[in-house]
């Protein structure tokens, strides 16, 4: 197994699914059959070619392992003179790569029946497998241009399935509308909501890549890390700027605050572009990124020690994301809300940790944690999508009052979507449980108090608003549903208890899985002072986190399982509890800042500007210009009177002025 | 007391002065059409003066302007016959001699 | 290099030549002249071809020079480079595309051999004001683009066809008499109207005397490249202009402003780009632009013109890489030119087909129309994406190399603050593309569908292949944009 073997792999693995999106219009010319076993077998492809990859990791190669063809040439150009497009393989992205590959074929065997019978397939499997091209080529590039266009590219795949129903039906209100009045929306609009938030951050991004680029000379991940030391001394405020405005993009891509309201909106698509877009891959990019320039920053760090401002923004951003994330999770009424409430949270947690990790100067707990739980999340988030997929569809809405007793109708899909809540509620000897507590404890390592606190609270939202979900959709008063409410067929019900199953035996395997994981990152990232954790805190977080599930688990447990308090009768009780709800379900009032601060005004500014400015001001000046030009002429040619005598006076008058001249001049 | 010369372009200058009045002031389309005559007049006059020579106390004319003046009259003659062919066209189109309602040419 | 197939006379004559032949056979013929007029388009498009790969395999300009006018300044120039070679090409391939679409869309109309005649003036005029290499003759061409586009609009245009011509007209006429007195001040001071020999002529001339020049001839270039505040024009004369004129003058037209302030920026005045006030206040202007063109773009309710205002913006973008005074930045614009210049034609040519259905431009009159017309509303998309500056589309590579060109310059040392900031704003700027870009798709293509629009059978395919080819021109050239950056070292700078 030769290195240019592994890179061979890599440029395979994201152009096989490109090719099959492409070759999607012609499948369906065959027939549908053809189109839609074609789509799945091209992320089939994908898979296999990415699992070629991970024996890399067991091997002792030199990390990275890159391949690079020149792509765009501009002669005479600085910088930007040649980009070049390559693959770049270490530990990072190798494990990305299958975790995206793995879960996306998973999806795409569900999608085969969840979406069966819509009159858009071709569309959905176009961009789908683009999508799986454009997240395979953003994990894979090597260099800061080429990563842009993958995560531009993924960028438009969601803006299309967001909006895939974009016909905006009203009979589709209980499928596929978003929220409730006053915040509803129709699914073409949150595509065009969610392209907009997350372009605002990808500016930010382009910006900070300009700025990177031009100050060190390089776009090469590789490269980066050295060449941001050697800047020269002007240009060293710009980099922690630059890294900072890179942060942008990954903030709006991961739906981290300030630029988290596209992604409960994003539910609009069907389930399983939720979860292959919103909950396991896509939202993922930004975590991603950060992973990528933590070795960078901190280099960068020895010169320009401002350059920690990124881990702290990222750690703080994570934290108090995560969050309000988990508390909006705990008052929604829709399901699948609850479970995008619960990724950006969760997504919370990766950024906290990397954050933490890079300000304990290369807390290679940190770093693990975040990776470790991107996988682990990607697979029980992506089970449970898929689930309520199924859920929605046999209970004909999303609304979680339209649900509950289905314990007896879906036995399998209970099972399936309970295993992966006790994951996501972080409980031994789930997956989620190792690596929330490496998040935990990297954050204590860090010294981070406050943080480990927030971290600590959002575990027990967590487990109170999982705890919840299940409760009102699988348990309590059971009516007579009728025949519409049966079992999900097999090919659906198989990925994600594939999922669920998986991450029960990540779980059990989480032990070795953390060594070897901390192994070979730690052989790959050389970081200054970095160290495995410190050994005091291993035994009291586990404690810490149990605690905190089982605090949030009872009250919820309590309400919505046993169903022996009401939830309605405490709030009433309290009225302050009913001004928070509704502070909560409307967000925060986020989404409603944002419309009324940049959406309507600029609006209204744009039409007062137009109606007295372009209109009023400049459209009157031109008719001012040219009404006094023919006033103007009006005047003059009154001369021409059309009287004989005074034309021959004006002779005369004129001659006598000449005459004068000539005899002045002599 | 002036000299030939001066005595034949004072004379041709009151007449151009003339002409030049009637022209500019005058109503009726007859009385410009003299005026003009007038100012031929006084031009030619002027020309023919400018012939003049005085050599020794001899008085020689040269040919060339006389002849131009000549030429000059037959012109004027004519431009007169055009003059009073128009001004009676005018007559017939119009039903009156007063330029000032010839305005058809104005703004 | 010299060029001695005469390949760049004959893409400037051939139409001209053509032109009273299509008027006379426009009577024969009705409607089916325009087909007869894309011949000469087509030539257009090979010569102009073949002399952009002589100019990449010779890594030089070519040049052709014809005995003219000795007493005022000698020979008829016609010359390419690396810069014109690129939009040359685009306006060459719009005019044959536009062509074929208006044969479509014209149908029905009167005096159609009179139209196409002066299309064919109206693209010469285009093709030899990029490919003039000194300012008469350039001037020349300018007037000749013009007169034809006036007489268009007066004649086939709609709304108050007449008064919006005129004031077309004038705006850039006086533009354009604003240019001649510079150049006919660079001429008394040089002795030469070539642009590649001024600037060493005028290399010992003041700078006092040169700004006032040159800024009388930018003047006259930003009047017809819609710069804010000379942009009043624009809007009436884009959106009451028969489609086919709009998809090539909104494209082409007015990006051929930006091609010659290039020129005059770079070839004939290299000292002003020293001048860091005015090339400061020139990004600032661009700012301001780019800005004013989207928001009043958000406020429109009539498509044609919105896409008009969009221009206006896209021209602030091209300015801003024309000002940002490095290599990237011009690279950027001619870039932005043809990225422009493809996703425009899309767009004005998705207006029109929708003005021939649905007897509309309002945009809230129409709604739902993706499921009718596939292929016009991926075309739709694509262009609105291209303008926004999505990869893997022609417009990502545009935008950013603009910027690059401008932080380059701003980081250089001494850094530039001011520039810096003026970019980042520019950046955040670009969000307005992308906010009534998918606006527009939202409003025109999504949502319920229209009561008529169920009798439409089928797209009209004449008028769609156009918006087809260029869509999946901007798809290719985004992915590998190299061929037209690799032709970009040969330039005259």
């Amino acid at each position: 197994m030769s290195l240019e073997y592994f890179t061979t792999i890599a440029w395979l693995s994201w152009t096989i699914p490109l090719v099959g999106a492409l070759l999607t219009p012609l499948l369906s010319r065959i027939g549908p059959k053809a189109r839609d076993y074609g789509a799945v077998a091209f992320s089939l492809l994908a898979m296999l070619m990415t699992l070629q990859l991970i024996p890399s990791l067991m091997m002792e190669v030199e990390w990275p392992i890159r391949s690079r063809v020149s792509w765009l040439i501009i002669p005479g150009a600085p910088i930007i003179g040649e980009v070049g497009a390559g693959m770049l393989l270490d530990p990072l992205s190798v494990v990305m790569v299958n975790v995206v590959s793995v879960v996306s074929f998973l999806i795409m065997l569900y999608s085969l029946s969840y979406m069966h019978g819509d009159p858009g397939l071709t569309r959905y499997w176009f961009f789908m497998n683009f999508f799986i091209a454009n997240m395979l080529l953003l994990v894979l590039s090597d260099n800061l241009i080429l990563m842009l266009i993958g995560w531009e590219g993924v960028g438009i795949c969601s803006y299309a399935l967001i909006g895939y129903w974009y016909q905006d039906s009203r009979e589709g209100w209980l499928h596929y509308w978003v929220g409730e009045p006053p915040e509803a929306y129709p699914p073409s609009h949150c595509g065009m909501k969610a392209f907009m938030v997350t372009r605002l951050g990808d500016l930010f991004m382009m910006a900070g890549i300009l700025m990177v680029a031009v100050s060190t000379g390089t776009l090469d991940f590789v490269e980066l890390a050295e060449a941001g030391k050697i800047v020269p001394a002007n240009l060293q405020p710009l980099l922690p700027a630059a890294l900072i405005l890179i942060l942008g993009g990954a903030v709006g891509k991961s739906a981290q605050l300030p630029l988290m309201e596209w992604l409960p909106d994003a539910m609009a698509g069907p389930a399983s572009v939720s979860a292959l877009i919103h909950a396991a891959t896509m939202v993922k990019a930004g975590v991603y990124l950060v992973a990528r320039l933590f070795p960078i920053a901190l280099e960068w760090s020895s010169a320009v020690p401002e350059a920690m401002n990124f881990f702290y923004a990222t750690m703080w951003i994570g934290a108090v994301t995560a969050f309000i994330a988990a508390t909006q999770a705990m008052a929604s009424t829709e399901l699948k809300k609850v479970l995008a409430y619960s990724t950006v949270s969760q997504i919370g947690y990766m950024m906290m940790s990397l954050g933490a990790g890079g300000v304990a100067m290369g807390l290679i707990a940190g770093y693990v944690g975040s990776i470790f739980h991107l996988m682990n999340h990607a697979v029980f988030k992506a089970a449970l999508f898929l689930a309520s997929g199924s859920v929605i569809h046999a209970c004909g809405s999303r609304f979680l009052r339209d649900m509950g007793g289905l314990r007896k109708y879906m036995p399998i899909t209970f099972c399936g979507m309970l295993l992966a809540t006790l994951a996501l509620m972080g409980l031994p000897p789930f997956g989620g449980f190792w690596s929330k507590d490496l998040v935990l404890t990297a954050t204590l390592s860090a010294g981070e108090y406050v943080v480990f606190g927030i971290g600590l609270a959002t575990a027990i939202l967590t487990a109170f608003y999982s705890m919840r979900m299940i409760g009102l959709v699988f348990f309590g008063a059971s009516e007579q549903r009728g025949s519409r409410v049966h079992e999900a067929p097999r090919i659906m019900w198989a990925p994600y208890t594939a999922l669920a199953a998986g991450s029960l035996i990540i779980g059990f395997a989480a032990p070795f899985l953390e060594h070897g994981l901390e192994e070979v990152f730690a052989g790959y990232i050389t970081i200054h002072g970095a160290s495995h954790g410190a050994g005091g805190w291993n035994q009291l977080v586990p404690l810490f986190s149990v605690a905190a599930v089982v605090l949030g688990t009872i009250p919820a447990y309590l309400i919505y399982v046993k169903r022996t308090w009401k939830a309605e009768e405490i709030i009433s009780k309290h009225r302050s509890l009913e001004a928070l709800r509704r502070f909560i379900l409307r967000r925060y009032y986020l989404n409603a800042v944002y419309y009324m601060a940049f959406v309507k005004p600029s609006l209204r500014l744009a039409e007062t500007v137009f109606r007295g400015f372009e209109q009023g001001l400049l459209d009157r000046l031109n008719y001012a210009i040219s009404y006094t030009a023919r006033k103007t002429s009006d005047i003059v040619r009154r001369i021409h009177t059309g009287v004989l005598g005074h034309y021959v006076i004006g002779i005369m008058i004129g001659a006598l002025i000449l005459i004068a001249l000539l005899l002045g001049g002599a | 007391m002036m000299g030939p010369h001066e005595l034949y372009f004072t004379a041709s200058l009151i007449l151009i002065i003339i002409g030049i009045y009637a022209v500019m002031s005058k109503r009726h389309i007859v009385k410009i059409v003299i005026g003009l005559e007038l100012l031929t007049l006084g031009v030619n006059l002027a020309i023919a003066t400018t012939g003049l020579r005085i050599i020794d106390g001899v008085s020689h004319v040269d040919a060339l302007a006389q002849s131009m003046v000549a030429i000059s009259m037959a012109i004027g003659a004519a431009i007169a016959a055009l003059a009073l062919s128009l001004a009676i066209n005018i007559y017939r189109h119009y039903g009156t001699f007063d330029v000032r309602k010839l305005r058809r040419l104005r703004w | 290099m010299i060029d001695a197939n005469h390949l760049l006379l004959q893409s400037v004559m051939i139409p001209i030549i053509s032109a009273p032949v299509i008027l006379a056979l426009g009577r024969r013929l009705g409607e089916n002249v325009g087909w007869v007029a894309s011949i000469p388009l087509i030539y257009v498009l090979v010569t102009l071809s073949a002399s952009a790969m002589e100019v990449y395999h010779g890594k030089g300009m070519l040049v052709a020079s014809y005995r003219w006018a000795p007493l005022i300044g000698g020979d008829f120039t016609l010359m390419m480079d690396g810069i014109s070679a690129p939009i040359a090409l685009t306006i060459a391939l719009l005019s044959f595309l536009v062509c074929i679409y208006s044969v479509g869309y014209m149908r029905g109309e009167h005096g159609l051999g009179l139209y196409f005649c002066l299309y064919m003036l109206y693209a010469a005029g285009m093709v030899g004001a990029v490919l003039a290499a000194d300012l008469l003759v350039f001037f020349i061409f300018f007037e000749l683009m013009l007169i034809p586009s006036w007489v268009l609009i007066a004649i086939w245009g709609t709304g108050p066809k007449e008064r919006i011509a005129l004031k077309y007209f004038i705006f850039t006429e006086a533009g354009a008499l604003s240019m001649l007195a510079g150049i006919a001040a660079t001429y008394s001071m040089a002795g030469t109207f070539r642009m590649d020999e001024l600037s060493s002529l005028l290399a010992g001339v003041d700078g006092g005397i040169i700004a006032p020049i040159a800024s009388a001839m930018l003047l006259g270039l930003f009047v017809k490249m819609a710069v804010f505040p000379l942009h009043t024009w624009l809007p009436d004369a884009h959106a009451e202009a028969p489609t086919p004129i709009s998809a090539l003058l909104s494209p082409a037209m007015i990006g051929i402003g930006g091609y010659a302030s290039i020129r005059i920026l770079y070839t004939v005045f290299p000292g002003l780009l020293e001048n860091w006030v005015a090339m400061t206040s020139l990004s600032a202007l661009s700012l301001i632009t780019m800005g004013y063109g989207g928001f009043m773009a958000l406020a429109q309710r009539d498509l044609k013109r919105l896409l008009a205002y969009s221009s206006i913006s896209q021209m602030g973008y091209m300015l801003f890489g024309i000002s940002a005074i490095s290599h990237l930045g011009v690279i950027g614009a001619v870039l932005l030119y043809v990225s422009h210049g493809l996703a425009k034609a899309i767009l004005f040519m998705a207006s029109g087909i929708f003005m021939k259905l649905f007897k509309t431009r309002s945009i809230e009159e129409l709604r739902g129309l993706a499921g009718k017309m596939p292929y016009l509303s991926v075309s739709f998309v694509i262009g609105f994406l291209s303008l926004a500056g999505v990869p893997p589309l022609l417009g990502f590579w545009s935008e950013l190399l603009i910027f690059a060109g401008s932080i380059y310059t701003a980081l250089l040392s001494p850094m530039d603050l001011v520039r810096l900031i003026i970019t980042l704003l520019a950046i955040i700027m670009a969000i307005l593309t992308a906010g009534y870009g998918l606006w527009t798709i939202k409003r025109i293509l999504y949502g319920g569908s229209l009561e008529g629009s169920s009798k439409i059978a089928k797209e009209p395919m004449l008028m769609t292949v156009p918006m087809i080819i260029l869509a999946l021109l901007t798809i290719i050239l985004g992915i590998y944009p190299s061929i037209i950056t690799s032709i970009l070292n040969n330039m005259m700078i």
